[in-house]
């Protein structure tokens, strides 16, 4: 994935078509269901019930506007595109928060349910490969966003 | 019983009526120290961001800079804190405010709690 252009009002990227498959593959995952609920403090120092009810609630209902978000981005006509053996990805501006959140949940969702492992720790069951393919490809492409936010728009 | 606060002395010595030796002794001086007190345990929550293996320093550094408005430098000593120490001090701040900000760190999946200061 590299970074074609960055104009004011967007992030033109031109990906190989294996990089598209595995970024729409990784997408293709979110929401993901944690296996432990957000917390407002410390496990030990359990904060007021109404205000971890708040949190948990605040974040449910931001999962459901990113879903939102992310289906009428991948829907959008000027999304994907192809030019001859390349893929471009273009990404408006105030897009690239929220799809930053889509894609760290499905990383950090995909860490907690392998359990939490030393990421760079030796892949243990084939059946967890999937959760590993996730983690990845989402580091990859946040990377690619945060750098392309740090270039001068053009 | 909580001690009387000074607004409710001063309503108790006007419904007494004149002549009522009044127990207002510099009130303004006390209003002060009140208003002081309250700044500070309102202003007495942490928020804390904490290591973990899997948030990136670069997103970690970009997320301090949007949900503080910090500029980079600030941003990436912060991130350095978490990575080296294994947790920062990201505000000092009042409940609400606190409660606002680690919202907004847990929607872009950081580990990140408020703790009243001790």
């Amino acid at each position: 994935m590299k970074l074609l252009e960055a104009r004011v009002d967007a992030l033109e990227f031109v990906l190989g078509r294996r990089e598209m498959a595995f970024l729409l593959s990784a997408l293709q995952n979110f929401p993901v269901t944690r296996p432990k609920p957000p917390a407002l403090t410390l496990r030990d120092a359990p904060a007021d019930a109404s205000a971890q009810r708040l949190l948990e609630d605040s974040l449910a209902e931001h999962k459901r506007e990113n879903v939102a978000a992310l289906r009428k981005f991948l829907d959008a006509p000027g999304t994907l595109r192809a030019e001859g053996s390349t893929l471009h990805l273009v990404v408006p501006r105030d897009a690239v928060e929220w799809l930053l959140q889509v894609l760290n949940d499905l990383r950090v969702g995909s860490w907690e349910l392998l359990g939490c492992p030393d990421p760079d720790v030796a892949i243990a069951h084939e059946d967890t490969v999937r959760h590993h393919l996730v983690m990845d490809t989402c580091a990859v492409f946040e990377m690619a966003l945060i750098e392309a936010l740090e270039r001068p728009a053009s | 019983m909580p001690a009387a606060t000074s607004s409710q002395r001063i309503e108790r010595a006007v419904a007494a009526g004149p002549g009522v030796a009044s127990p207002l002794v510099r009130p303004d001086i006390e209003h002060k120290e009140k208003a002081s007190d309250k700044s500070d345990l309102e202003a007495a929550w942490l928020v804390i961001c904490w290591n973990d293996p899997v948030n990136l320093m670069h997103y970690v550094t970009h997320v301090f800079q949007v949900v503080f408005g910090w500029q980079k430098q600030k941003a990436e000593y912060h991130m350095l804190q978490v990575h080296n120490n294994g947790k920062s001090v990201l505000a000092r701040t009042t409940l609400e405010q606190a409660e606002h900000y680690v919202h907004q760190l847990q929607k872009y999946s950081l580990h990140a709690t408020m703790e009243r200061e001790s």
